[in-house]
Formats: C-alpha cells, structure tokens, sequence
C-alpha cells in the first residue's frame, strides 16, 4: 500500500506541479480535452442529429455541412454529455475548496481562488504588505498564512518578510536590496507569510515602576545582515525560534515582555546597591553589603535559639552560612559618591545571553538598554 | 460519471498544500472527504498554540475524529490501538480509528504566577476590598501553595513569576522522545489532556518545594530588621533558587520528570509575611 502511495505521490509531482507555465499549460490542456469531447460526442453517430435541425429539400453543399454540424455540435444531447464532465469537475472543485475550508480556516472563495491558482494559475494572487500593520493578520494575508503560496507579495525596502517553507519547515528573511524602495516576492507553493518586520531592526519598549519611579527599557533587535548579492531580493535562514521571537516582538512582544520584565525588576531590585544607568534619579534607598566577619551565630544561638520552641539545647553555631553574603544594610542613596559604573551594563549582558539561551536565539541579536525614568 | 467525480477530485486534491507536513496524502485527503465530507461531519481538529478548538474529551472518546491539523507552535502526544505512542508536531495527521490523543503541548514560551496576588497581603484577615468572596477565597488557595516558614517558624507566602518553555533546539527525534517519556509519565499518573495545565502543575509544585527549602534556609531573627522587607527578602529567596550551577541568574534547575524538558525562568516578585 505504502508503494501505491509513494508511487501515486510521484505521478502527481511529476504531473501536477504548480507553477504559472504548468498552470496555463493545464487550462489549454483542460480548453482542448473539452473540445474533443465535445467533437466525439458531436460525431456520436448513435446520437439522432436530424431530429434536431429539419433541413430543406433545396440547399446547397455548404449550407447543408454547416447545418449538419450545427445539428451535431449543439444538439442537446451532445451539449449535455459534454458540459456533464465540467459539472462534475466544478462540482469537485467546490468540494475541494469545502475541504481545504474545513482543514485550513480560510473561507470559500478563498479556498476556490487559491485552487485556482494552483491549477491554472489564473485568480488573483498580488497581495500589497505595505502599509499593513505589522505581524497582524488582515483579511488579504489570512489565506497566505494558512495556505501560502503561490502568490505574489508586493512590499517595501522598509520592511522584510518572514516566510516559512512547508516542505522543510525552515524559516527565511526576505529583504529588498538598497535600490528598489519597493519590489515583489513570488510566495511559492509550499511556502507560507508569516509576518512582516520593519527592517535593520525591531525594538521593544517595556516600563517597569520600581520605588514609584516608572523606568523606561529597550530591547533592540539587530536583525543578520543580508549577504552582498546583486540579486534585488535577498533571503536569510533563520531558525523556528528566531522568527517566533522577531513576530512576536513585531506583535507587541505578549510572549517575551513578561520573561524581560520579570527578568529586568528582579535585576534592579537585588542590584540597586549600583546606580542606574540614568542623572536625573537618585535611588531612594541603597544596599550596601556589610563585612561583618564571623555573622551572629553565638548571638542566635545563645540568646534566640533557646526561646524557640522544639530548638532548646540548640548551641552549636552554623559553621558554613550564606548570612554575611546575603544580609544587606538600606543607607541613603548618595549618587555623587556611587556614578554611573556600568553595573548594569553587566547585567544587561548576563541578561541578554540569558534570553538567547531561553528563547535558542541563533540569528539574531539582542540588546538591552536603560532608557532613563519618567 | 464516478470515474470523471474520482479524477476530478484527486486533481483539485492533489493542489491542498498540507502534504508536505504530517501524514496525510491525496488518497487519503480523498477518503476522508468521502467518509466525512458528504455527512458534513466536522471530523478535522484543530490544534493552535497548544490548544484543541474542541474538548479534549471529545476527541479521546470519539474516535471517528479522523485528522489533526496542527499549528506549528504545537505538538501532540497519541496512542493508537497496539499501545504504541508517537509525537505529532506540525501538520495534518490522519488518526487510526483506535487511536486517541493522550496530551497537547503548547512548544512556544509560556508565562504563569505562582501564588497569591500580588497587591494583597493574604494575611490580613479581611480579604481585597473590592474583591467577591470567591476572588478572596482563591487568592486564599493560591497563597496556600507558597506558604512556607523560614527555619524559626516565621511564616512567609512568596509570589512566584515563572516563564518556561519546552526545549525544542535539538533534533526533533530528541524532542520527542522527551516528550514521549513526559507523555508516558503522566498517563501514569492518570492525567491527560491540555500539557501546558499539567506542566505548570508540576512545575508549580517542584517550585513551590523550591520556595520552603530556600526559606527554611533563612533564620528571620538573625535577619537586619531592613532585611526583613518584602524587596530583600524577595533576592534573598530568589538567589537560593536560582540554579548556580547552570550559571544564569534566574534559571533553576528542575528534576525529573522536567529535566531536560524545560528551560524555566523564575522572578520572586514579592513575598508577604504577617
């Protein structure tokens, strides 16, 4: 059964490939297939032409061929054994676009429209992306996320496409060289719009209040660098997890804002002993670590221990505690004597390489800024 | 006539693009159509974003649900009639009569809170003002998940912001073998369904073990009284969870049945204390 598969899916690469030559290739075919059946049918002799068109006792040869043919070529019966054939397959084209409607979610005409375009590369396939905005989706682009291609997608130089390939799963940036401010990509079949992006680099504005100060952070994202090719379009691979962050982020950043801003609160409150990377804020409290050398074991164990209850004849102190690396005195801040160090310029790069880790970023880069308070 | 039906649709068929992913060809597309599509039975499901369109049950206990369409942030844990297990990632799959689907799995990057709200003192004996009964009482709940006392009994409830996400930069055999094991795990622990539920679950109690171990460390009476605010002992906490030996500041280290499944991300976003 398995060879029956693989053989019957070879027959229809093989005879069946979408392309516009193979498309108009199939519309002729399909135009002369109807005419020769039309022409069998006509020259049907069990069909009874003369009960169709009466010709007069007195006519000449010609007039005589010609109403003979007539009589054969649009005699009910023939028309009917020959627009039998193209009911059916119409027919069969509308339940194929009802099942490509249940499977993908695209309505009905978009189904027909995309069958279409497929086998006979007729209907319309232009699609503009600019101007739209950006990563959402929009009624023109829903049947290019759910089916794809082919197509054509008219863009600008200012933003690039995300374009995923059905065949391999792998994801490619589409961009227009510097020249043309806009060109057109072929969304091949197979192939299916993902998104849009604003080209060179996207970036993601979040605010996080912190002692009721609203701070403001970016994350920039540098898009790879196209390769020098004299090609107008160029395409990057980029991977699954790369293009899930980049339309994300061209979304409004739901899936990544929670992980930056849980990420960013926490490093300025267990690192706020640093300035900030700001001159106009002086923080309202400041953690200073205090060398205290041996922490107050005897003290706990001496004095507090014994009153606890179910710790009586606790007496040895803790040989190995964490106390003096965790406890922290609050004192005024004082931004004239603690300037702007870089501190959290070094957090920023553990936290960078920390979200490409999360989110197995390959192509992309990502920086994060401090954008001063409000 | 049937002959011209039959050529005509395997011809319109054979353009439906989703033979490039699952396991699903043009005869097949085919039978279905004939078996589902003339009954206008709505026999194909959807799976985005690790989430059926349907009710799970519905989909376990009728088997005539004969394909998956899944999305390419999802995959599918399923079982057919021999008891052999398999993972689907994107595609349309064709389901055997037998087969049932066991779980869902959402593969993008995942966000939840362990613990009460966040702007309430749960101790307090009045619940949020502006708040039912019922949104009180589940706060309540909620804060009982991440009770815990420091080690000279002083009672802390710590709010947990968790961000996780299945590993999925390794080879997709990889991948699913994971999750296949993960899959078998919970099947035998009698839980099926929605996968992202059933993670936080365990992610919620394996963190939630994480938070009394961290706090029993703490000895609140040799705590600076400064010490003693919600903000530093939110670090306190938070520096004992993360996993040091992973090297990242707010990374923890899981264990089985988790390990290797995730990466997780955790921000101890205050902790209330009486």
């Amino acid at each position: 059964m398995d060879a029956v598969k693989d053989a019957f899916r070879k027959l229809a690469r093989a005879f069946l490939p979408v392309n516009p030559f193979a498309g108009k290739l199939r519309a002729l075919l399909l135009f002369l297939s109807v005419f020769i059946v039309w022409t069998i049918n006509a020259q049907n002799r069990s069909l009874p032409a003369d009960g169709f068109i009466h010709l007069p006792a007195e006519s000449g040869f010609i007039r005589t061929v010609l109403l003979d043919l007539a009589g054969r070529y649009f005699h009910p019966g023939t028309l009917l054994l020959t627009l039998m054939p193209i009911i059916i397959f119409t027919i069969a084209r509308a339940q194929a676009a009802d099942l490509l409607r249940e499977i993908s979610g695209a309505d009905q005409p978009a189904s027909k429209d995309y069958l279409d375009r497929c086998a006979f590369s007729s209907g319309k396939s232009a699609v503009s992306v600019s101007g739209s905005e950006r990563g959402l989706s929009s009624d023109a682009l829903h049947p290019l996320r759910v089916l794809g291609g082919p197509a054509v997608i008219h863009f600008s130089s200012a933003e690039m496409l995300v374009i995923e390939s059905m065949r391999n799963s792998e994801y490619h940036l589409i961009s227009l060289a510097a020249n043309p401010a806009a060109g057109e990509y072929d969304l091949l079949y197979g192939d299916k719009f993902s998104g849009t992006l604003p080209d060179s680099a996207c970036s993601l504005r979040l605010q996080i209040e912190y002692e009721r100060i609203l701070r403001q952070f970016e994350l920039l994202v540098d898009l790879p660098t196209p390769p020098a090719s004299t090609h107008p379009i160029n395409s990057q691979a980029i991977n699954k997890d790369d293009a899930w962050f980049l339309l994300d982020i061209a979304k409004g950043g739901s899936g990544i804002r929670p992980w930056l801003q849980g990420a960013i609160k926490h490093a300025i409150e267990t690192d706020s002993s640093r300035t900030l990377n700001t001159n106009d804020h002086k923080p309202a409290v400041e953690l200073k670590t205090i060398d205290r050398g041996k922490p107050g074991h005897n003290n706990y164990a001496q004095s507090i221990a014994p009153l606890l209850p179910g710790r009586k004849g606790f007496s040895r102190p803790r040989k190995h505690t964490l106390y003096h690396r965790d406890n922290a005195e609050v004192s005024s801040g004082d931004p004239a004597s603690d300037p702007m160090d870089g501190s959290m310029d070094l957090i920023f790069e553990d936290m960078q390489r920390e979200m490409v880790s999360f989110f197995n970023l390959e192509n992309i880069h990502v920086t994060i800024h401090s954008k001063g308070n409000t | 006539m049937l002959a011209i039906y039959a050529i005509s649709m395997l011809f319109w068929i054979s353009f439906i693009p989703f033979r490039y992913q699952g396991n699903t060809d043009t005869l097949q597309l085919l039978k279905h159509h004939i078996r589902h599509g003339f009954l206008r039975n709505d026999a194909i499901k959807r799976v985005d974003d690790g989430n059926f369109d349907a009710d799970y049950f519905a989909l376990r206990d009728k088997p005539q649900i004969s394909a998956l369409l899944i999305d390419n942030h999802s995959a599918v844990a399923i079982k057919d009639g021999a008891s052999k297990r398999g993972i689907f990632f994107d595609g349309l799959w064709q389901l055997k009569p037998q087969t049932s689907v066991l779980h869902v799995f959402d593969l993008q990057a995942r966000t939840f809170t362990l613990g009460p709200d966040s702007s309430h003192n749960p101790f307090t004996a009045s619940g949020h003002p502006s708040r039912s009964m019922r949104e009180n009482q589940a706060n309540l709940i909620a804060a009982d998940r991440t009770r815990c006392q420091t080690s000279d009994g002083v009672e802390l409830v710590p709010v947990v912001a968790v961000c996780y996400r299945l590993i999925s930069e390794e080879p997709r055999n990889k991948i699913s073998r994971r999750l296949l094991a993960f899959s078998a795990y919970l099947e035998g622990e009698g839980r099926f369904g929605d996968g992202s539920a059933l993670i936080e679950s365990i992610l919620g109690a394996h963190i939630a073990e994480k938070l009394g171990e961290a706090a029993h460390e703490i000895v609140w009476a040799e705590l600076e009284p400064q010490a003693q605010s919600h903000k530093q002992l939110s670090a306190l906490i938070h520096s004992r969870m993360v996993g040091k030996d992973i090297g990242m500041r707010n990374r923890i280290a899981l264990q089985p049945p988790l390990l290797g499944l995730l990466s997780v991300t955790i921000n101890v976003v205050k902790v209330w204390m009486p």
